[in-house]
């Protein structure tokens, strides 16, 4: 009997196997087990709910996330995207893009826009599908081609030339890089220490986003909140160059009283602070580059052909307005036909087929991109401004280009094959080397 | 939130599409206030300055909407009734007016029809409904026939 009460455990409970009190200890856990797949899938959620998040926010942006969430992996902005799931863009050293290597030998070479450049333009927005490529790429490269050695061969051929015979049109079709070309040429006469005038999105001007008032006793419309961002957007692309010009002459610009010997950057201010002197401060901005003989100035405007065809803005009987009619379009609209004319410089522009609905039949037939039957008739009031417009064609890639854009996204990890011959070969062919469709077959692997 | 006329308009709705609120605008005459007032198709109604927003009330002062619009369209009916027509007994029987067939389809008149009547005799009736059917209303001969 004593025996059997010291055998006795003195806890209760009855011995149990290490099984059972594995199991005891741990909480079961079968209804909130976790498999690999939910892992992935509670990944693509939260991918697709910061993707919701960033299509509310900024809808443009849609496309640049749509194209990560295909799997590249490696680019996209990290800033925004949750660093869980996508690796920084490792920016590519990349030379810089100067007057001295817009030579023949860099053709086929990726360089990017300086830092001076880029400074200069931080104000002004780039061409709308360049900034997201260039969001996604860091930093801002385009590729050095032939025809970009040609027309600024051009440019610089016009530095001693008045602009009336200078006005070059660049055409092509879609995704050709008309927008990079004319991005290339602002970049390399800012380096050159030109006034650059550089209008990236034109159809801002005319789709009846700005405010406009009716100027009495005209039939002319002012937009001054337009005039006065952009007078802005002058002022810090050519910081340095208009301190050291000085206005020829007194300037009234409405109330305001501008002594002779001011620099231009001050001028330009007097229109940002004050709306409603802003578009004289232009037109007398205008008028006084064109009376020093030094400094020449390029006029490069984008989406050009919304300047040739009625816009959005609507006149007090309902009726659609033309670009003359608003005085800031009209400003340029001179200087693009040939009307006015400034001393030194040239004007570049460039059509855009991104958006379809303001293509301008005129401005096409008139440069012959487009031959349509003689008895159709034109706009009266628009056909006139079209003449005397040199064209310059923007075609697509060529191998070596190509090549060189090739290698530049494999380092910028846009797509994470090995850089093989057969692997370029099948992308520029089934693209036909548009630069547009290259780089969508790279980035998305289609 | 801008209170015009008797209407609210929200501030963040652009001003084209805010105008249609008020009874007897629609797309076509929005866009003509705007352009008669200079005023751009993507301006919201809290980018409105305080002497666009007077001209802008000025404006749809002298045009006929919300309540004069609807006195109108109801004493043109009206019109049609007192003179004892076709088109007025059409409108107090809530059947279609233009001689539509009414052997199928004649839905949308039997729901819309004979309601600026209904509202106008609200308007001048007693506080309480009458149980004897009034003696111009269409059934008036069914009920009050003493013999069946």
């Amino acid at each position: 009997m004593a025996s059997r009460m010291f055998n006795t455990p003195l806890t209760r409970t009855a011995p149990q196997t290490l099984a059972a009190r594995a199991r005891t200890l741990l909480p079961t856990q079968y209804a909130n087990y976790v498999t690999a797949s939910a892992v992935v899938m509670a990944g693509g959620k939260a991918k697709k709910a910061s993707a919701k998040v960033k299509q509310q926010s900024n809808s443009f942006r849609k496309k640049k996330v749509e194209e990560e969430d295909k799997g590249e992996g490696g680019s996209g902005g990290a800033a925004r995207l949750n660093e869980k799931y996508y690796k920084a863009p490792t920016p590519v050293k990349v030379e810089e893009f100067l007057p001295s290597t817009a030579t023949k030998e860099h053709v086929g070479q990726v360089l990017g826009l300086s830092s001076g450049v880029t400074s200069a333009l931080s104000q002004i927005a780039y061409p709308t599908l360049l900034s997201e490529q260039f969001d996604l790429i860091k930093p801002a490269a385009l590729v050095v081609r032939e025809k970009t050695v040609d027309l600024l061969e051009k440019i610089d051929a016009s530095m001693k030339t008045p602009s009336a015979d200078n006005r070059i049109v660049l055409t092509g079709e879609s995704g050709a890089g008309k927008s990079a070309m004319l991005l290339q040429t602002v970049s390399h006469c800012l380096n050159a220490g030109w006034v650059v005038i550089y209008i990236p999105k034109a159809s801002k001007w005319m789709n009846s986003s700005f405010a406009y008032n009716k100027v009495p006793n005209t039939t002319n419309f002012v937009q001054p909140l337009l005039a006065s961002t952009f007078a802005g957007q002058i002022n810090s692309a050519n910081k340095d160059v208009l301190s050291k010009i000085v206005t020829s002459e007194d300037i009234t610009v409405g109330s305001h009283q501008i002594e002779k010997g001011t620099p231009l950057t001050q001028l330009l201010e007097t229109g940002v602070k004050y709306q409603v002197a802003a578009q004289d401060v232009i037109e007398a901005f205008m008028k006084e580059l064109n009376a020093q003989k030094e400094i020449p100035t390029l006029i490069a405007i984008d989406e050009v052909n919304t300047f040739f065809r009625p816009t959005e803005y609507l006149s007090q009987d309902a009726k659609p307005l033309d670009p003359e009619q608003l005085k800031l379009p009209k400003l340029f609209l001179n200087y693009i036909s040939g009307k006015n004319s400034l001393n030194h410089g040239a004007v570049l522009s460039a059509t855009s087929d991104s958006l379809l609905a303001q293509k301008s039949e005129v401005l096409e037939v008139a440069l012959g991109v487009k031959s349509v039957s003689p008895y159709k008739s034109f706009s009266q009031t628009i056909a006139p401004w079209t003449q005397g417009l040199t064209r310059f064609e923007v075609p697509n890639y060529t191998t070596e280009e190509a090549k060189g854009i090739f290698d530049y996204y494999k380092k910028a990890n846009v797509f994470f094959d090995a850089a093989s011959e057969s692997l370029f070969m099948s992308k520029f062919i089934t693209s036909n080397g548009n630069p547009r469709k290259f780089f969508t077959s790279c980035a998305k692997g289609i | 939130m801008l209170h015009l006329l008797g209407v609210n308009l929200p501030d963040q709705k652009l001003v084209q599409y805010a105008l249609p609120l008020f009874y007897g605008i629609g797309q076509k005459t929005s866009l003509k206030v705007l352009a008669s007032l200079s005023i751009h198709k993507s301006c919201k109604i809290a980018d409105l300055s305080e002497p666009q927003v007077n001209q802008l009330s000025s404006l749809l002062s002298d045009m006929k909407i919300e309540s004069d619009l609807r006195k109108e369209i109801r004493a043109n009916i009206m019109h049609h009734r007192s003179i004892g027509s076709y088109v007025g007994r059409r409108h107090a029987m809530g059947l279609p007016v233009r001689g539509q067939n009414t052997r199928n389809n004649a839905k949308t008149a039997r729901r819309l029809n004979g309601r600026w009547l209904k509202s106008e005799k609200r308007e001048y009736s007693s506080s309480t409904r009458s149980a004897i059917p009034a003696p111009d209303s269409p059934f008036a001969s069914f009920f009050n026939r003493s013999w069946f």
